[in-house]
């Protein structure tokens, strides 16, 4: 009987909640820096109808692949270094009315040479409207946290990334590539995949730790030798960390 | 199973029974344009009700009871809303639907948030009369930081000139110091004259007193003299209210915003109209208007100019100018009689004479102006007639004496897409009857290609009782090309003494400019040419400029720049005395809020100045030149420039200044480093969301959905305050001490209460 009534409570409450619109933006989508400028800001927006509270938060991790799904991994990133020690950003909590913007602040401290990352998590709650007569434990515990996480990536000095490929399927017009960085240097550019020196296709990537990398081709290409080349262009990259960044050498697949 | 289905459907059926017969009290947030209330409520499970007294008041009607019967009365005193009161406590419980069906769309509840907001576009009730009783637009809101300064000595400013021509080499200095709580100028030149200057801004009798040598001006030559004046130095009274309609995206937010300070908000409806109310002083105000439509999608703005003649002054003020001194005296007086209509009248006497006017300042509709003047004892008059709109100006001016007409002028200017057409011309009335008539039409393409093509006629004709009608004309044409920074137009052009065909330029490249024409006149076979250089330095501007043609060679050279003595030495290009600001953002390391020698600008801080452009000094410091004087200024530090995320700056981010007349204002921002506070609040017996933690009883920061909350500050010993903002009950405090490292803070409810 009483578990009935605390299931009824709950279910009568849970129609009663409110759920405005909050929508909340991050930017940029993702940082990279280095050593030259060691700082920067993220910018919160909430475009939404609805005042929202949010958690920020760094954690060591990357968004990594497997042969099939891609998804961010948390406490493991490879080579890469944990930023996140070396990191301090502000505020750590802010509450963003409707309309409202925040700039996240952060700058990063001393750290040995090589590539570095960090997820910067942004948890958001929804804010909702005081209510006379809510019990404490139901005002903080239902809500619905929408996470939304920008990867921070940091370089102290430069290096060339090294890559690995191999070829995962092939259709008439995309080529399913899985990439795995063997280095303290990720990668953020286009890969190109070229025939006989003809290009088949390009596409974009951040290469962390591993990556699976769909490359839409223009040309139907022969089960034989292909060729990937690199480059540093990558969008929504400044002109000043393309120049910083070096590119992989070439690699060869026999398909 | 099937009894616990059936005491499941039996219980909801118990609890909707049981919650439609209680009548619970329930708080409603009001929002109308311009403020926010809690209006009394009750809901019985199905149906909320509100209290009509305190509801329709606050929606701006006028409320009377007739014996129970409640009416609410709008400005037209009709009858808007009638309901039956209760007898018993003299109040009116409305059902919150019929209300609503009556508003229509004016009033939108949302009964999630349990909120009534009143739209800004509402027809249907009175949202004017709301916005009035809230009128507190000021000129630049925000915390005034930085006010007028005064000292006994401080700081001193050379201005100099050196001019160059077939006059001969003529020096210029001017001494400006800002001594004695005023300022104090000082010419050193043919006549040496000095004034000395006393404001008093916030004055409504005496704003401004001077005294001293003048040169030349107003009034006299070389004199000694006094004036005094009450008229205000700088803007701040409302003119108008003024609304601007549009259509955008629908639903999409819009805002006014002047100064950097949102006005007015509203959403626009579901065809996208909205109608926002911004103020306009007298003067300029200058508006922008944002629109942002939902989903994200970049806000744009388009830029409004609000202007009110200079001449008219606020109703029922009253404005004088006196000035006495060796050999004249005169008085000038405005009185406001309606905010569209100012009188005038001025006074004076000197060298013998005794002159008086009497005329008015009368601006009808917004975009227009009319001036009148009658001089005694020469019953001159004269009219002047302004207007301006939207790529339309005109100025027309006409002068009669004994009733005939002396001397008509006319300047008008119209512009649509690439085109402009200007016209100027007249008649004056010359010695001896002569008459003379000056017609002067021109057309300019400038097409945003950077094709540019001009066209112009002039017609000058003079008529007298001794000389038979003498006509003479003028034209020009030219064609060319305007690139980024280089000009290059063709012309052909002819008046009364050469016929030229030729070709000139301009040339821009940073602070330098470069000007140039070559030609050839066929009336006097003769090549014209001219070349003027302009370079301007961070220490002084020099220009230069020669010319030939068929007359000979002339050439004349100038340069200027002004020294400022004190405090601290730092030249600038300009010649005159004005007014600008030097921010100089520092980090504050021992924490005295001054800028020590070993605290250095931060020269990557990049800040916002409403209504003011920058520059980045050497120092590292931001300087901005060319205020308005006595005029506020809002200042925003971006935050995304400062490198520290622990920095905060000690003004807030955002804060004002008044700029000093006729000096550069240095403004020390410092930026502190704040120590983190992280906070739990425990033991709660209410949502948390109703809480606030005061710090100090002044500052605040809300509570978290879990209780927590963050707060930034300096070192030093603080009292925690929580407080339940629904009911104002202080429920708990707790002291802290607070060093250079973050700390975490637990505030309990039942053990920390008080």
């Amino acid at each position: 009987m009483v578990r009935g009534l605390l299931a009824l409570s709950i279910f009568g409450i849970l129609v009663c909640q409110a759920h405005g619109q909050a929508a909340l933006s991050v930017t940029p989508a993702y940082a990279v820096i280095t050593d030259e400028a060691p700082f920067g800001a993220f910018t919160l927006h909430n475009a939404g109808t609805e005042g929202v509270e949010v958690t920020i938060s760094a954690r060591y991790g990357a968004i990594a692949s497997t042969d099939s799904t891609t998804a961010v991994v948390l406490d493991e990133a490879g080579q890469l270094g944990d930023l996140a020690r070396h990191l301090t950003f502000f505020p750590d909590r802010c509450i963003l009315p409707a309309g409202g913007e925040q700039v996240v602040r952060y700058r990063i401290h001393a750290t040995p040479e090589g590539g570095h990352i960090t997820l910067m998590h942004f948890a958001m709650q929804e804010r909702g409207a005081i209510v006379d007569g809510q019990v404490p434990a139901v005002a903080t515990g239902l809500s619905i946290v929408y996470n939304l996480v920008a990867p921070l990536v940091y370089l102290q000095g430069n290096g060339i990334p090294n890559l690995t490929a191999r070829v995962l399927k092939g259709t008439s017009n995309a080529l399913h590539l899985y990439l795995e960085s063997h280095s303290p240097w990720p990668f953020l550019g286009g890969i190109r995949v070229l025939q006989d020196g003809e290009q088949l296709g390009r596409a974009e990537a951040a290469v962390y730790t591993t990556r699976l990398v769909q490359v839409p081709i223009s040309l139907d290409p022969d089960k034989r030798r292909i060729q990937l080349q690199f480059d540093t262009a990558y969008t929504g990259l400044p002109r000043s960390i393309q120049r910083v960044l070096r590119v992989p050498a070439s690699i060869e697949l026999t398909w | 199973m099937k009894k616990r289905s059936l005491t499941t459907v039996l219980l909801l059926f118990a609890l909707h029974v049981a919650t439609a017969q209680v009548l619970m009290e329930v708080p409603l947030l009001l929002e109308v344009p311009g403020k926010e209330q809690m209006v009394r409520a009750w809901y019985d499970g199905e149906i909320f009700f509100v209290d009509g007294q305190e509801l329709l008041y606050a929606l701006g009607f006028t409320v009377q009871f007739q014996g129970t019967r409640l009416e609410a009365l709008d400005a037209h005193r009709r009858h808007v809303f009638a309901c039956a009161g209760l007898p018993q406590d003299n109040s009116c419980r409305i059902a919150l639907r019929d209300l609503l069906s009556s508003f229509g769309d004016g009033l939108y509840f949302d009964r999630d948030r349990l909120e009534l907001r009143a739209s800004s576009v509402a027809s249907t009730f009175d949202v004017r009369s709301l916005r009035a009783r809230k009128n507190t637009w000021i000129e630049v809101p925000g915390p005034h930081l930085f006010d007028r300064t005064r000292a006994l000595w401080g700081g001193l400013m050379a201005s100099w000139q050196v001019r160059n021509d077939a006059f001969g080499l003529r020096p210029y200095v001017r001494l400006t110091g800002s001594v004695l709580q005023g300022t104090v100028g000082r010419d050193i030149g043919e006549d040496h004259s000095w004034v000395y200057r006393y404001d008093r801004p916030g004055s409504k009798w005496l704003t401004q007193v001077e005294a001293g040598r003048y040169s030349t001006g107003h009034y006299s030559s070389g004199t000694i003299g006094l004036s005094i004046t009450n008229v205000p130095l700088a803007r701040q009274h409302l003119q108008r209210v003024r609304t601007i309609q549009g259509q955008t995206a629908p639903h999409a937010l819009i805002q006014a915003v002047i100064s950097g300070e949102v006005v007015d908000q509203v959403q626009a409806d579901a065809e996208g109209r909205y109608e926002l109310q911004a103020p306009a002083w007298y003067g300029t105000t200058k508006l922008e208007v944002r629109m942002q439509a939902l989903g994200g999608l970049r806000p744009t703005s388009e830029l409004h100019y609000q202007l009110t003649p200079a001449s008219l002054v606020p109703p029922k003020k009253a404005y004088y100018s006196a000035y006495a001194g060796e050999d004249a005296y005169v008085l000038n007086l405005q009185y406001g009689l309606h905010e569209r209509l100012t009188l005038r009248g001025a006074w004076s006497h000197g060298q013998g004479r005794t002159e008086a006017s009497s005329g008015f300042t009368y601006s009808p509709v917004t975009f227009l102006a009319l001036s009148g003047q009658l001089d005694f004892p020469s019953t001159r008059w004269l009219t002047t007639l302004r207007m301006w709109r939207s790529g339309l100006h005109l100025n027309a001016y006409i002068d009669a004496q004994h009733g005939v007409f002396t001397n008509t002028n006319i300047a008008a200017s119209a512009g649509k897409g690439p085109f402009s057409l200007l016209l100027r011309g007249g008649q004056l009335v010359l010695t001896g009857r002569y008459r003379s008539l000056i017609l002067h039409p021109e057309i300019w393409l400038h097409h945003r290609t950077g094709l540019l093509m001009q066209a112009n006629w002039g017609l000058n004709r003079l008529r007298g009782p001794l000389v038979q009608a003498i006509t003479s004309q003028s034209w020009r044409f030219a064609a060319g090309w305007s690139f980024a920074r280089m000009r290059l137009i063709a012309y052909a052009e002819r008046d009364h003494t050469q016929q030229v065909y030729g070709a000139e330029g301009l040339l821009t490249f940073r602070q330098k400019s470069l000007t140039f024409g070559a030609g050839w006149d066929i009336n006097n076979q003769a090549l014209v040419a001219s070349l003027s250089v302009q370079v301007t330095s961070p220490f002084g501007r020099l220009f230069a400029h020669g010319q030939r043609n068929a007359h000979g060679f002339t050439h004349s050279q100038q340069a200027q720049g002004s020294i400022h003595l004190w405090p601290g030495l730092a030249l600038t290009p300009s010649a005159h005395q004005e007014s600008a600001a030097e921010l100089r953002i520092f980090e504050d390391l021992n924490g005295n809020g001054k800028q020590d020698a070993n605290e250095r600008v931060l020269p990557h801080i990049d800040i916002q100045l409403y209504q003011g452009g920058l520059t980045r000094l050497k120092t590292g410091a931001l300087y901005s030149a060319h205020l308005e004087p006595y005029q506020r200024y809002q200042v925003r530090i971006l935050e995304a420039s400062v490198r520290d995320p622990l920095l905060h700056p000690a003004t807030g981010w955002t804060f004002s200044f008044t700029a000093d007349p006729g000096r550069r204002k240095v403004i020390q921002v410092p930026m502190v480093q704040l120590v983190r506070i992280a906070g739990q609040v425990t033991a709660l017996d209410r949502a948390p969301l109703r809480l606030k933690v005061q710090l100090n009883s002044e500052e605040h920061a809300d509570v978290y959905r879990d209780g927590g909350f963050a707060l930034q500050v300096r070192p030093g010993r603080y009292t925690l305050t929580i407080v339940d903002v629904l009911d104002q009950e202080v429920l708990a405090e707790k002291s802290i001490e607070v060093s250079t490292v973050s700390i975490r803070v637990t505030i309990d409810l039942v053990k920390d209460r008080i």
